[in-house]
């Protein structure tokens, strides 16, 4: 019963080192703080499962370019996944595709990342 | 949010102290324009949502460059380019396009000026913040007109 998540956020140590987080729900400018100290607690490959978000806004994205720059300059790489439900048509208009890793749930991520696809 | 531009490892002593105003009617093209130009060291000294408030806001803070989205409402980015132009030769200004560059590029000809793809405005941003020169484009005394 996705569609009745308000918010949800987890974070995982995989094995390999990488850090996993997963959000579902509505991910916007009140959310969003739970999601930037997730990520800026990150010092290793970086997984941001969006699979379950139903929405979210543009201070979100502007959180991932900017933890991408950072995960980057560290040597680090950030990946975001979405999936069906994600609305991922920002990415494309704004060109943040370009920008960041995206994967489809429907592909597998990068391996040293450490998930597996739904 | 905790998160601050200045905490970031950037590209801050290359572009440091660069002005720039965003015309962009785009909220979610605004905010990653605004993110990728201050981990670039630079600053965003205004946001536009159409074309005759990107000129208000160039005359008023005189930055070193205006992005100006070909496709905003109001006074079209021609109009607003050309008021800019005539107004404040020095200041440079870049315009940006989602639709098919052909198309954009053909409508900026007659005031020569460049265009980037909407999608690769991170690459726009790189390029601006390696420029040392912040204002070096010569006036075209043809284009130095208003209509």
């Amino acid at each position: 019963m996705t569609d009745l998540i308000d918010f949800a956020l987890t974070t995982r140590a995989e094995v390999d080192g990488s850090v996993l987080i997963a959000v579902a729900g509505e991910l916007d400018l009140h959310r969003l703080p739970a999601l930037a100290d997730a990520l800026q607690a990150a010092a290793a490959p970086v997984v941001v499962d969006l699979q379950e978000v139903t929405f979210l806004d543009s201070a979100t994205l502007a959180l991932l370019v900017r933890e991408h720059r950072r995960l980057e300059a560290e040597g680090h790489e950030l990946t975001v996944v979405v999936g069906r439900q994600t609305p991922t048509t920002v990415f494309a208009v704004t060109g943040i595709d370009r920008i960041l890793m995206i994967v489809s749930a429907e592909q597998p991520p990068p391996a040293a990342d450490g998930v597996q696809a739904a | 949010m905790s998160v601050a531009a200045s905490s970031y490892p950037s590209y801050a002593s290359i572009g440091a102290q660069r002005r720039i105003v965003i015309g962009d009617d785009h909220e979610a093209t605004r905010v990653l324009l605004r993110t990728l130009i201050e981990l670039e060291g630079m600053q965003v000294v205004g946001e536009a949502q159409e074309g005759s408030e990107a000129v208000a806001l160039a005359l008023a803070h005189e930055p070193d460059v205006v992005l100006l989205d070909v496709n905003m409402p109001g006074m079209d980015c021609l109009g607003a380019a050309e008021v800019i132009r005539a107004s404040r030769p020095q200041i440079r200004l870049l315009l940006h396009s989602g639709e098919p560059l052909d198309t954009a590029r053909s409508r900026a000809a007659a005031l020569e000026l460049p265009v980037a793809d909407k999608r690769d405005l991170h690459i726009t941003i790189q390029q601006l913040a390696r420029q040392t020169e912040t204002r070096s484009r010569p006036v075209r005394a043809s284009l130095a007109r208003v209509h």
